[in-house]
C-alpha cells in the first residue's frame, strides 16, 4: 500500500493501541476527513459513487456526509483502495444469510491494523477483569478457513488474550462436540476460566447435542460466553432468552455473563455489549457499544437522513478500521440509539410480511437449499 | 381515525367472546379468542353448513353479487367505509387502494359468478344436483395474504360458491375486506350469513391457528413457502390443503411491441402493473424482459418507465415500504450505483428518497425485486429465449405479461409459433399468461397455481 494509506494507519494504530479507549469529536473528524481523503483518490470506483451522490473531500463538511456504501455491494465488486490482488487477506462473508452461493469479499490491505484494533476491544469488553481464560472456539481454525474474519478474529484474541486456544468445528463437518466438550471439562477440572466463543448458530447445534446427550459442566464462576451472529427474521429476544438459558443450564455460566458480539465480514471493527463492564439489563434492554474509532449513525430507510433520537432507523458504521477498503458502511440492520450505543432491532413482534409476492429473502433462501 | 373491528360473526357469538384487545401497529382492534371460542364458532359455522348447501347455486351467486355491486356504488356506506380504512391497514396510498378495491370488485357480480362456476363445473347449477361427484367440505377455514386487498374475500366467496362454511383469518394488511363481505352478509343474508366467521388473530398465535386447522375439514391458506409448510405440518391425512403459496411475475416485450409509436403506451402499461399493490402481489412484475434488435432498445424502454413511473407516483403515490423493504431497496440502489461506478452496464433510474427504481441489467438471468416498485428490465435476443432463461425460477413462476406480434414470430429462430412460446412457458409453471394491461388483474377463473379456483375446493383438481 501507498506512503499516503501508511502514514493514515500508523496514527490509527497508535489510536488502537492506546489504552485511553476515547477519541474527541475533533480527532475522529480529522481522522475520517483524512481517511475519506485518501479512499477517494485510491478508489476510483468508491470517487464515482460518491461523486453520484454530490459528495468529494473539497465538498464535504462532516464525516456525516460521506457516502456509505450498502454491505451487499461487497457481494458484487472488491471494494479495495489499491490492486486487490496486493491484499493481505480477502475475508468471504458465510453466504448463509445471503444464500444461494452469493458472498461477500472484504479485501484487507493490513491484517496488523485490523488485530490493532480488534484484540484491545476485545478485550476491553470480554476481558476487563484481566483474566487469562483457556478459549474454546466453535468456529474452524484460521489455518483451515482462511477467509473467516471470526476464525481470524478467535486466533488473534487467542494468541494475545488467552491461556490456551481449542478450535472446535470444521468448515465442513460443523461443531466438533467431543473436542468443545472434552476442553470444556479439561478447563472444569484445572479450574481455569472459559472463553467460550461461538455463533448463535453453533451453540443452538452444540446445545441440542448436549440436552439429549445430558452433558453438563460446572466451569469455573469467570468463565464467560461470547455469542455472535443471531436471530435474524425472527422474534430476536424470544430465540436469544431461550439459547441463553439454556447456555447457562449447561455449562454454569450465568446469563449476566454472556455477551453478544455484532460485527460482520464487511466491517473490520465489532461492537460489544457492556455486560461484563456495567451488569447487564434484561436482554430486550441490552445494548452495543463500539471503539472510539467507530462512529454509528440511525437513518431514516427511506430517504437516509439522520433520525432523531429515539426513533428507528438503518445502522450506518463510520469505521476507521476499514482504512483500506470503504469507512463508511450501510448495513442491512436496524436499531435505535442508546445512551453511545445502539439497540438492534429484529422484526417487530407479530408483524407480518406484506403481499403474496415472492419476497427476495424467500428467493434466496429457497435457491441455497435446492 | 377509528378503530377497525377486525371480526364478524354470525348471529350473537360474539356474545360470548372474553373481550378485545388492540393490535399493534395498526388501528385495528381484535377479539381475544380463546381456542373454546373457537371450536364453538367451527361449530356452530358446521351447523349452518346443511342450510348452506340447500341453497340453490343461483341464489348464493345472486346474493354475493348483490354485496358486490356494494362496493363499486361510490355512495354506498360499505364502499366509503372500506376506502376510509384500507391506506390504513394495508399500507397502500387512499389513491392506490381505491384503485384496487375498482379493480377486485370487477368481477364480483353475479354474472361473472355463474360464469365462474359454469367454467368450472359445466353449468352454473351443476353443484345443486344431488349426485354430482363433489366433495364439500363441512368447513373450511381460510388463512389470508399480507397486504393485497380483496384475495382474502375472494377466497371466501369461492368457498361460498362451492357451498363450503368458513373461518376466515386474514392477514392484517388484508382484514378490511372479508370482515366488511362477512358483516354485509350477516346484515342482508342472515341464513347465508350464519356460514361465514371472519376474525383477524396475530399470526404469532400458533395455538388459535392450530385449533382452527383441527376443526376443519379443508384449508386453504396463502402465503410463504414457510407458512405452508407450518400449516401442511399440522394438517392431518384426512383433511385438504390448498395452497396459495408466493410467486413472481415477470414481463417479454417483443421489439415490435416497443416501437417507437407503441413505446410510451407500453411503459405506461408496464408502470401500472409494477406500481399496483405496490407490486407486492404475486401478479406484481419483478422483471421485464425486453428483446434487441429494435427500434428501440432496452435501455431506452427502461428509461421510458422510469418517466411513466415517475408520472404514476402522482396519480397512484406509492403507500411507503415497511423498514424491512426499505432496507432492501437501499442495498440494492446503493449496489447498482457502485456498479455503475465501476463501469459495468447497469443503469439505474432512482434517486435518493424516490418511492421508485427502473434498473437496467445486461445479464438476463432472473433475479427478484427488493418489491416496493423496483423493477429490472433486463434484454433478450428473443422472446423464445424466455423458457431457458427462467428455467432456475420455474418453481415460483406464475404470470408472464408477454407483449408481441403473433404474426412476426415465423421469422423468429427460437420457438417461431406463439403457441410454442406460451406452450414452454406453461410447461415450466407459468399458469397464467396474459398481456401488460391486463396483468394486475387475473379473471375469476383464472387458474391460479394450476388449479381450478373452485375445482379444487370440492376434491376435483384434475
Amino acid at each position: 500500500m501507498n506512503d499516503e494509506f501508511v502514514a493514515v494507519a500508523d496514527d490509527l494504530r497508535a489510536l488502537f493501541e492506546s489504552p485511553e479507549m476515547e477519541l474527541s469529536e475533533e480527532d475522529f473528524a480529522s481522522l475520517a476527513s483524512r481517511a475519506f481523503d485518501f479512499q477517494f483518490r485510491s478508489n476510483p470506483t468508491y470517487a464515482a459513487f460518491c461523486r453520484g451522490r454530490g459528495a468529494t473531500p473539497e465538498s464535504v463538511e462532516s464525516w456525516r456526509e460521506i457516502p456509505a456504501v450498502p454491505t451487499s455491494a461487497f457481494k458484487a465488486l472488491p471494494i479495495f483502495c489499491g490492486d486487490p490482488s496486493e491484499a493481505e487477506v480477502v475475508f468471504r462473508t458465510s453466504g448463509t444469510s445471503g444464500g444461494g452461493g452469493d458472498r461477500g469479499d472484504h479485501y484487507v490491505a493490513d491484517l496488523s491494523l485490523y488485530e490493532a484494533s480488534a484484540v484491545p476491544h476485545f478485550g476491553h469488553y470480554l476481558l476487563p477483569d484481566g483474566v487469562l481464560p483457556a478459549l474454546v472456539a466453535l468456529v474452524p481454525d484460521p489455518d483451515v478457513l482462511p477467509d473467516s474474519s471470526l476464525s481470524h478474529m478467535a486466533g488473534m484474541v487467542g494468541r494475545r488474550l488467552c491461556r490456551s486456544t481449542t478450535f472446535c468445528a470444521h468448515p465442513e463437518h460443523g461443531v466438533d462436540y467431543e473436542r468443545v466438550e472434552a476442553a470444556l471439562s479439561a478447563a472444569t477440572e484445572q479450574e481455569r476460566p472459559v472463553l467460550l466463543f461461538g455463533t448463535a448458530f453453533a451453540f443452538v447445534h452444540w446445545t441440542d447435542h448436549a440436552i439429549a446427550s445430558g452433558s453438563r459442566f460446572a466451569l469455573p464462576r469467570s468463565s464467560r460466553i461470547m455469542e455472535t451472529g443471531g436471530f435474524k427474521g425472527r422474534s430476536r429476544e424470544v430465540g436469544r432468552a431461550k439459547l441463553y438459558d439454556t447456555l447457562s443450564l449447561i455449562t454454569n455460566v450465568s446469563v449476566s455473563r454472556i455477551v453478544n458480539e455484532y460485527g460482520m465480514t464487511e466491517m473490520l471493527s465489532q461492537f460489544y455489549e457492556p455486560a461484563l463492564l456495567t451488569g447487564p439489563p434484561p436482554l430486550a434492554q441490552r445494548h452495543h457499544m463500539g471503539p472510539p474509532w467507530v462512529r454509528t449513525r440511525i437513518l431514516d430507510p427511506v430517504d437516509l437522513r439522520e433520525v432523531p433520537d429515539g426513533e428507528a432507523g438503518i445502522l450506518a458504521h463510520f469505521d476507521l478500521a476499514n482504512l483500506g477498503s470503504v469507512c463508511a458502511i450501510l448495513t442491512e440492520d436496524l436499531g435505535t440509539r442508546v445512551g453511545g450505543g445502539f439497540r438492534l432491532i429484529g422484526r417487530t413482534p407479530g408483524a407480518e410480511p406484506r403481499g403474496c409476492s415472492l419476497s427476495m429473502e424467500e428467493f434466496l433462501r429457497a435457491k441455497s437449499t435446492a | 381515525m377509528s378503530m377497525f373491528d377486525a371480526w364478524a360473526l354470525p348471529g350473537r357469538m360474539v356474545e360470548d367472546i372474553g373481550g378485545t384487545a388492540l393490535v399493534e401497529g395498526a388501528p385495528v382492534r381484535r377479539l381475544e379468542l380463546a381456542v373454546a371460542d373457537l371450536k364453538r364458532i367451527a361449530s356452530g359455522l358446521r351447523g349452518a353448513g346443511e342450510h348452506l348447501r340447500s341453497l340453490s347455486s343461483v341464489t348464493i351467486a345472486e346474493c354475493l353479487g348483490a354485496i358486490g355491486s356494494r362496493f363499486r356504488d361510490p355512495q354506498d356506506i360499505l364502499r366509503l367505509e372500506a376506502l376510509s380504512v384500507l391506506p390504513e391497514t394495508s399500507g397502500l396510498s387512499t389513491e392506490m387502494a381505491a384503485h384496487v378495491l375498482d379493480g377486485m370488485c370487477r368481477d364480483w357480480t353475479t354474472e361473472v359468478f355463474l360464469e365462474l362456476l359454469e367454467r368450472e363445473f359445466g353449468h352454473p347449477e351443476a353443484l345443486d344436483e344431488a349426485d354430482f361427484p363433489a366433495d364439500f367440505a363441512a368447513l373450511t377455514t381460510h388463512f389470508g395474504s399480507g397486504a393485497v386487498p380483496g384475495v382474502t374475500a375472494t377466497s371466501l366467496i369461492r368457498a361460498l360458491l362451492v357451498k363450503s362454511p368458513s373461518l376466515v383469518k386474514p392477514g392484517l394488511g388484508d382484514v378490511v375486506l372479508p370482515v366488511l363481505w362477512a358483516r354485509a352478509i350477516h346484515a342482508t343474508y342472515p341464513s347465508l350469513g350464519a356460514a361465514i366467521a371472519v376474525a383477524y388473530w396475530p399470526g404469532g398465535d400458533s395455538e388459535l391457528s392450530a385449533a382452527a386447522i383441527a376443526e376443519s375439514d379443508q384449508v386453504v391458506v396463502y402465503g410463504s413457502d414457510d407458512t405452508v409448510a407450518e400449516v401442511r405440518g399440522r394438517m392431518r391425512e384426512d383433511q385438504r390443503l390448498v395452497v396459495y403459496p408466493h410467486r413472481v411475475g415477470l414481463c417479454g416485450l417483443g421489439r415490435e411491441s416497443i416501437a417507437p409509436q407503441h413505446l410510451q403506451l407500453r411503459a405506461k402499461e408496464a408502470a401500472l402493473a409494477v406500481a399496483t399493490f405496490d407490486q407486492r402481489g404475486c401478479v406484481s412484475p419483478h422483471v421485464i424482459y425486453v428483446e434487441t434488435g429494435g427500434e428501440t432498445s432496452p435501455t431506452e424502454f427502461a428509461e421510458a418507465l422510469a418517466t411513466e413511473l415517475s408520472e404514476l407516483e402522482r396519480e397512484l403515490p406509492s403507500g411507503g415500504r415497511t423498514p424491512e423493504e426499505a432496507v432492501a431497496f437501499q442495498q440494492l440502489t446503493g449496489t447498482l450505483e457502485m456498479r455503475m461506478a465501476a463501469g459495468e452496464d447497469v443503469i439505474l433510474h432512482s434517486r435518493p428518497g424516490e418511492a421508485w427504481a427502473v434498473a437496467f441489467d445486461p445479464d438476463p438471468r432472473f433475479i427478484p425485486s427488493c418489491l416496493g416498485r423496483f423493477v429490472w428490465v433486463k434484454p433478450l435476443g428473443d422472446l423464445g429465449e424466455l423458457p431457458e432463461v427462467l428455467a432456475p425460477v420455474r418453481r415460483h413462476l406464475q404470470t408472464v405479461a408477454l407483449e408481441f406480434d403473433p404474426g412476426r414470430r415465423a421469422g423468429s429462430s427460437k420457438l417461431p409459433e406463439s403457441r410454442e412460446l406460451k406452450a414452454a412457458l406453461s410447461a415450466l409453471g407459468a399458469s397464467r399468461l396474459t398481456t401488460l394491461l391486463e396483468m394486475p388483474w387475473p379473471r375469476a377463473w383464472w387458474e391460479d397455481d394450476g388449479h381450478g379456483p373452485l375445482r379444487i375446493l370440492v376434491g376435483r383438481d384434475d
